[in-house]
């Protein structure tokens, strides 16, 4: 459905996005993940023929964006990040700003209306229709923005950071209202809260300095980086860090250890790297060398963790 | 085209939300109402021809002021990129927003009927230089309006835009009188750009097709490089 090859963009001199590819198949929900001026939302303002990519083509149902822009536009429902919210025009009611939006994407006379029904039905905006959008608060802005992008039922819907400037009841509200709507649409979404694209995106692309640094879904992100699995040992009492170190560096299979001292404790944290559990070869080492241990938990990296290890890689 | 009316429908629309459109009509009835009674009388001749050259210079100056929202606003809350990422053109967007404010003109030409429709009543005017001086008034406008417009799409500041159109008019404004200090081709060519003389021909009566290409010519130069200029952004 969505076909990005090699995409890049300069502005003058300065790199915002290069060589990014990726594919979105048919009702697939896929994140777009990175830190703030990472180059998501100029990835999807290519998208969406706002930008012209300075390299690379992207395909949207089989129609390249810079080709035939209108009819890309035609497939598209695109909820932009403003600078305060979604950029609507703020002297409209939320029902004549709509109706607008969807006379300007072609509805006929008579589908309009209903058009316009069922978008304030679905972000749930029919209870202010006759306000004015300047006078809304920031999560109805928000709705009135994925209204819009909503209106006459396009295929593909991009959502540029949907959930920001919202409590935490409206996101847990349009995160739902955003899985609801996958399987019939193909979904684009960038964030970079990271529990939220974990939970609704069906695949996730990492991207960093305009550069895409991964791509796959959670379960696979986190075995991948680097090892996997965690665990952390807490050892009574405190132990001489580089003695406790040189021990445990024997264990096979280990991809990162460190110790430290917390409360008393020494804080053995290990993350394995390859299929093998270490954890019995943890137990053994700290038996033979008369540790006592207080706790041993093990746990998947969070997205986070596998976010920041990604993301920060280079500088560490 | 039917995109651009759309458009142009919802800009005059939002023109009558916020106190510009009242202010700027208001304010431009209040001086024509003024400027028409001190020419007609001291002057005590039935024609409008006076009264045309100073309001349409007035309108010049207040025309950057009605068209410096036009696209900075957009540009400015981000809903450009809303116009943008419709199935439209670049080119309706342009026009949209031009008829939009043409329109807004049109409205305000309306109010400016009654001057010459005093004269009408009240003496016996001729009519020929009567009607081509509406014509030029609306003509004019429209110039006024297309390079304001273009104004409006350089900068997200409306202060900015309007500044940048003003100047921009009064320089079309005053050009004319360098044809007089440069002899020849160089000053011919100067003259020619001039807002003045085309509207002194068509306050006297004459229609001269040199003079509908010049008006012609200059909206769609502007027009032209307003749509330029906003695909430009883009790269």
């Amino acid at each position: 459905m969505i076909e990005v090859k090699n995409l890049s963009k300069y502005y003058g001199p300065t790199k915002a996005v290069e060589g990014v590819s990726f594919t979105v198949e048919k009702g697939e929900i896929l994140g777009l993940l990175g830190p703030n001026g990472a180059g998501k939302t100029t990835i999807m303002r290519i998208l969406t023929g706002f930008f012209q990519p300075s390299g690379g083509s992207a395909k949207i149902a089989g129609f390249d964006v810079v080709e035939e822009p209108l009819e890309v536009k035609k497939r598209i429902g695109y909820m932009q990040e403003g600078q305060q919210g979604p950029a609507l025009y703020y002297e409209m009611t939320v029902r004549s700003f709509l109706d607008f939006a969807a006379e300007l994407k072609g509805a006929p006379k008579k589908e309009r209306n209903q058009n316009v029904y069922k978008a304030m039905e679905l972000a749930g905006i029919k209870d202010v229709k006759d306000r004015i959008i300047g006078r809304l608060s920031s999560g109805y802005k928000q709705r009135v923005g994925l209204a819009q992008a909503l209106l006459n039922d396009p295929e593909v819907l991009i959502l540029d950071e949907p959930t920001r400037g919202l409590d935490p009841k409206q996101i847990i509200e349009i995160r739902q209202l955003i899985k609801n709507m996958a399987g019939e649409r193909t979904i684009i979404l960038s964030s970079h809260i990271l529990p939220e694209v974990s939970m609704t995106c069906n695949k996730i692309v990492i991207i960093d300095r305009g550069e895409k640094v991964a791509e796959d879904t959670q379960e696979e992100l986190s075995r991948k980086a680097e090892g996997g699995d965690k665990v952390v040992v807490k050892l009574k009492g405190k132990q001489e860090i580089p003695a406790v170190a040189k021990e445990f560096e024997k264990v096979k299979g280990l991809g990162e250890l460190k110790i430290t001292e917390e409360g008393g404790l020494t804080v053995v944290s290990v993350v394995r790297n390859g299929s093998k559990d270490i954890r019995e070869d943890l137990f053994k080492t700290a038996v033979n060398n008369g540790w006592i241990i207080l706790e041993m938990k093990s746990s998947i990296l969070s997205l986070e963790e596998v976010f920041l290890r990604l993301t920060t890689k280079e500088d560490a | 085209m039917n995109k651009a009316l759309i458009i142009a429908k919802r800009e005059l629309k939002s023109y009558f939300v916020s106190p510009v459109a009242y202010v700027i009509i208001g304010l431009f009835l209040l001086i024509s109402g003024f400027m028409y009674y001190s020419i007609l009388f001291s002057s005590r001749v039935a024609e409008i021809r006076g009264f045309l050259m100073n309001m349409c210079f007035v309108f010049m100056l207040m025309a950057p002021i009605l068209s410096m929202r036009l696209l900075s606003e957009e540009k400015k809350l981000g809903t450009l990129e809303f116009l943008f990422t419709s199935p439209i053109t670049v080119m309706d967007i342009v026009l949209g927003k031009y008829l939009g404010v043409i329109l807004l003109y049109l409205i305000t030409t309306a109010f400016f009927l009654q001057y010459p429709l005093y004269l009408v009543l009240f003496a016996r005017p001729d009519l020929g230089p009567i009607l081509t001086s509406v014509l030029g008034f609306v003509l004019n406008g429209a110039a006024c309006l297309a390079i304001g417009l273009f104004a409006s799409s350089l900068s997200e500041n409306q202060l900015i835009s309007a500044v940048v159109g003003m100047i921009t008019l009064i320089f079309f404004w005053i050009i004319g009188w360098v044809g007089d200090l440069l002899p020849g081709g160089a000053g011919n060519f100067l003259a020619s750009l001039s807002l003045i003389k085309p509207l002194e021909n068509l306050s006297k009566g004459l229609i001269i097709a040199s003079d509908l290409f010049y008006y012609a010519a200059l909206i769609f130069f502007f027009l032209f490089i307003t749509v330029k200029r906003l695909e430009w952004k883009r790269w």
